[in-house]
């Protein structure tokens, strides 16, 4: 019998030594003696990328791609700027979403600064409290920029529409989209073109997750309702307190439950910004997968999705570590490279920098890792990046689970409650390998099921670079 | 057949009964107090080991848990002012026992076990209390245990007028005291002009290092250590400014201090303190402390480089959140407020100061940097569909900003000038479209007195010259009636 029990910490720190094979982290040099507390990056045309900082300064940098990045030069293009969270390029303008508005910046007179700050939207409430932030997106495939309005305080909502996603159409209309946010952390689309946000565990949040911004979904705070008035909206729901998100999901068919919960303090404790894979394979197998960025560990997550009876749902893996501050925002280019920036200003983080640019790319190996973690109507199916070796990876005992949701509540996160012990009774390898159907007795719909795979060998004898993956089970597919 | 064994290290936190506390910690703490508890990233959180806050009393650890602490929080002579996120929601009463119980008894700390019983009681007494402490609030509650910082202190005062320091071994006290608490400090003095202290005790070195020493004093002194005078303060005059640094050796164990002070008239005032060298903060030996360091840090100056604004768009003090705040060159400086369409603040001198907004968290407005901040509006005064289109800035960056009102635009000018040889701020004014002149209200509370021709002063401070045209008074309100077409350009300047 194998023994399935782990530490968490043992195996960071095994991970962590073998990253440099699969993933070359480097930081870009950015402007001497500027304060680089980076909230945005939007990637520009030419090979060019466009950061903004905390400081209100968008900067725009020629050379992040290539080789030699000691010879990268940047300008800055534009000051003033409200902490912009969310910028992109479209059109030959910058556009990006700051504390009280979206804005279009431009060059008209060519001398390399913006000289038009257009105002296309800034018809929600901002009051003097710090906490009231704005996220903005890239535009959707209708060209709207979604727009997630924090919480005052990121407790009440004493300003108009804070606790909603707006929706912002080119022509600066804002159509109030869904409710119930609390305190997001960045927002993007998946590959289909949903869009997703990260918020953080607090007020009615158990645990920080990954959650479907459904139109005219809830996603879970009830601080914001009353607003639904000011656009003839229909009213979010009231849930009970304190329940579970099973039990309120059947009342409230607007409620939408997390599609994957990071379970706090495991899997991360501030999640960031979100990029999906869509680069056809030239950053890893991971095709259409999310990565998500964590701020306090500095880490990004992997997450894939799917959807079971009309419900997101999925997996979330731990994946790269290791960068020099807080992460934010997340870029990737259809080149495969991830940009990352980091900042620990005010809320502090792993790393030795206070503020950090970086860029990500793959050198090409592939680690062995399950790729993706799915569920099936009477366990899980477990696809890997390598062909398994058939005598651990087919053997149940490889395979530790446990399961455990959080409460419903109005307080500040929650303890783990509900404890399951689902067991892998079967576990069938297929013929080429790289699938395991595992049987698992005793899954509880709702429940987060952790995954320890700490046995499962690769057929060249290698151990999971991530043996742990934790799955939000929303719904049990037939 | 190879095996893969992973230690079994521990069993999973599942159930309540299992707790183990290392463990628990090392899950919910350390990401942010340190794997060994002590501030995680080089102490950019703060410290548990050796701390004296989760020590003593365990009703002040287990409310900090349950609630969450936020603002500043000094811990051995060093301040955070991050905030810890209230955990009585995500960690069960026996978690929270658990936890403690093992904060307090690793890494030198030395306290008793918390009981899941005594976590239950503080959290029932807490009620629906929903706030995080401060420090001030829970310290008023459960005053940390401090080991004095002195041990053994004695005061010795004197009587008598000097402006530099006497030889205190041939003067007699009049008072001696014994300081328990290990703080030097005049509070006790109990006069405030003519007389001299002079206090002694043991200093416990921790280790064999190099070590630094802050001295100040109004009006002066010496610091001594075992004999030897580190630092000294002559003369008479200010705090701060004579402050006096000094290095030193030591080796583990006690050591002799003694601090002369002498206070001539005037204010009164010491300063004494030591720290390993190169620690960021100081361990203060005296009540006051030096608040010079931090502050200074703080100071992010923003102003115009040559030609061209700074622009600052952040919480102004005195407008309205959506401030758009110009620095112009020169030393002439707007707030512009995008909630009410209008300039609501002008300003001489500095532009900002960005130090409050990017340090931590910046929460609050910050105010004009300079002086002769005048508020020119208020109150809305826009038509109520006005919308605001954003701006423009010019080639040096002097912003126009745009309002939409209807199918009619207003072209809102700003940039530096001059006005009877004084720094000023030109406006220029342009309604775009047709129809009826648009009654702007240029100050809502400072009426406007025409001085002569197209002068005139705005309340008794501002001086306001139009190109053409004139400015009504409408009670405390002046307005210009600005028809469509041509611009209309108005000068601020200050008497």
């Amino acid at each position: 019998m194998f023994n399935v029990g782990c530490s968490m910490f043992l195996l960071t720190s095994l991970s962590f030594a073998g990253q440099e094979e699969y993933y070359l982290r480097q930081q870009i040099p950015t402007p001497p003696g500027e304060i680089m507390e980076l909230g945005s990056i939007a990637l520009l045309p030419d090979k060019q990328i466009a950061v903004s900082s905390r400081r209100g300064d968008v900067w725009i940098c020629k050379g992040a791609y290539d080789e030699d990045l000691s010879k990268v030069t940047w300008k800055k293009f534009a000051s003033g700027l409200h902490e912009p969270f969310g910028m992109f390029w479209k059109d030959g303008s910058i556009f990006l979403t700051q504390r009280p508005e979206v804005t279009r910046l431009k060059d008209e007179n060519g001398d390399g600064i913006a000289d038009t700050y257009e105002t296309l939207c800034d018809k929600w409430g901002i009051n003097g409290d710090y906490h009231e932030f704005a996220f903005g997106s890239a535009p959707d495939k209708e060209g709207n920029i979604w727009v997630l309005l924090c919480l005052t305080g990121s407790v009440s909502a004493d300003s108009d529409w804070r606790g909603w996603c707006m929706r912002v159409t080119p022509k600066g209309e804002m159509i109030p989209t869904c409710s119930g946010i609390r305190s997001p952390g960045g927002i993007g689309f998946n590959a289909e073109g949903d869009t997703f946000y990260t918020d953080n565990q607090g007020f009615w949040n158990g645990s920080s997750s990954l959650k479907w911004l459904r139109p005219g979904g809830f996603m879970g705070n009830p601080s914001g309702n009353k607003f639904a008035k000011l656009g003839n909206f229909p009213a979010p729901p009231e849930p009970a307190n304190p329940s579970r998100m099973m039990i309120e999901r059947k009342k409230f068919p607007e409620l939408v439950p997390p599609a994957v919960i990071l379970p706090h303090a495991k899997v991360g404790n501030s999640p960031s910004g979100i990029a999906c894979d869509t680069t056809g394979g030239k950053f890893g197998p991971w095709a259409k997968q999310m990565y998500i960025g964590e701020q306090t560990a500095s880490q990004v997550q992997r997450i894939n999705l799917e959807k079971v009876n009309g419900l997101y749902q999925g997996a979330v893996f731990h994946f790269l570590e290791g960068f020099e501050a807080g992460i934010v925002p997340m870029r990737q280019d259809e080149d495969g490279t991830l940009f990352i920036g980091g900042t620990n200003r005010g809320w502090a983080s792993k790393g030795s920098q206070p503020f950090t640019f970086e860029r990500v790319r793959w050198t090409g190996k592939t680690p062995f890792e399950i790729l993706t973690m799915t569920a099936t109507s009477d366990g899980f199916e477990l696809t890997f990046t390598s062909p398994v070796d058939p005598a651990t990876a087919g053997n149940p005992a490889s395979y530790g689970m446990e399961a455990w949701t959080y409460i419903y509540q109005s307080g500040y996160g929650s303890p783990e409650v509900d404890q399951a012990t689902p067991k892998v009774t079967a576990a069938s390898v297929s013929a080429d390998k790289t699938k395991v159907r595992l049987k698992v007795d005793g899954r509880v719909q709702g429940l987060v099921h952790h995954l320890i795979a700490n046995g499962v060998k690769s057929a060249s004898g290698t151990g999971l670079w991530h043996p742990e993956g934790w799955y939000t089970l929303n719904e049990i597919p037939k | 057949m190879s095996r893969f064994f992973l230690p079994l290290l521990a069993t999973l936190p599942l159930a309540a009964s299992a707790q183990d506390g290392g463990q628990l910690f090392a899950t919910y703490c350390a990401a942010c107090h340190g794997a060994k508890g002590e501030g995680a990233v080089n102490s950019q959180f703060p410290p548990l080991a050796g701390s004296p806050w989760p020590l003593g009393d365990p009703d002040r650890a287990i409310k900090i848990v349950l609630m969450g602490l936020q603002g500043p929080v000094e811990v051995n002579g060093r301040t955070w002012n991050l905030e810890m996120p209230p955990q009585g929601a995500a960690l069960t009463d026996d978690q929270i026992a658990g936890i403690l119980t093992y904060v307090r008894s690793s890494w030198g700390n030395k306290a008793g076990a918390v009981t899941v019983d005594r976590v239950k009681t503080v959290r029932a007494s807490l009620g629906s209390r929903a706030d995080h402490w401060t420090a001030p609030e829970i310290l008023k509650l459960h005053p940390l245990d401090l080991t004095p910082p002195i041990k053994d202190l004695i005061s010795y005062i004197y009587e008598g007028t000097w402006q530099e320091c006497p030889d205190f071994s041939a003067l007699k006290p009049v008072a001696t005291e014994e300081e328990h608490n290990g703080v030097i400090s005049l509070k006790k003095v109990g006069k405030d002009d003519h007389y001299g202290v002079v206090w002694e005790g043991s200093l416990e070195i921790p280790a064999d290092e190099s070590y630094e020493f802050y001295f100040d004093a109004d009006d002066g002194g010496r610091l001594i250590l075992d004999g030897k005078t580190l630092a000294e303060v002559k003369g008479i005059g200010a705090i701060e400014s004579r402050a006096v640094k000094a290095g030193e050796k030591l080796t583990k164990g006690p050591h002799k201090i003694r601090v002369e002070f002498y206070e001539f008239e005037g204010n009164e005032e010491i300063r004494v303190g030591w720290r390993k060298k190169g620690s960021p903060g100081w361990i203060w030996l005296s009540d006051s402390k030096s608040t010079a360091s931090s502050k200074k840090g703080r100071e992010i100056p923003i102003e115009a480089i040559a030609d061209r604004p700074a622009i600052y768009r952040n919480f102004i003090k005195g407008t309205t959140p959506r401030a758009i705040g110009f620095g112009f060159p020169g030393g002439v400086n707007l707030a512009w407020s995008a909630d009410n369409l209008q300039p609501e603040l002008v300003w001489t001198g500095k532009f900002m100061d960005g130090g409050h907004h990017w340090t931590d968290r910046g929460q609050g407005a910050e105010p004009p940097a300079g002086e002769d901040v005048v508020t020119l509006l208020s109150t809305k005064t826009m038509p109520k569909d006005a919308q605001f289109k954003g701006y423009k800035l010019d080639p040096i960056g002097n912003p126009t900003f745009a309002i939409l009102l209807g199918n009619r635009r207003l072209l809102d000018s700003w940039k530096s000038g001059n006005l009877q040889g004084k720094p000023a701020l030109v406006r220029t004014l342009t309604l775009v479209g047709s129809g009826d002149p648009l009654e702007l209200v240029l100050s809502d509370k400072l009426p406007a007195t025409l001085v002569s021709g197209t002068d005139y002063t705005l309340g008794t401070t501002t001086l306001l010259h139009l190109d053409q045209g004139k400015i009504e008074s409408r009670g405390n309100s002046a307005v210009l009636k600005l028809a469509p077409g041509p611009p209309v350009t108005l000068t601020y300047g200050w008497q």
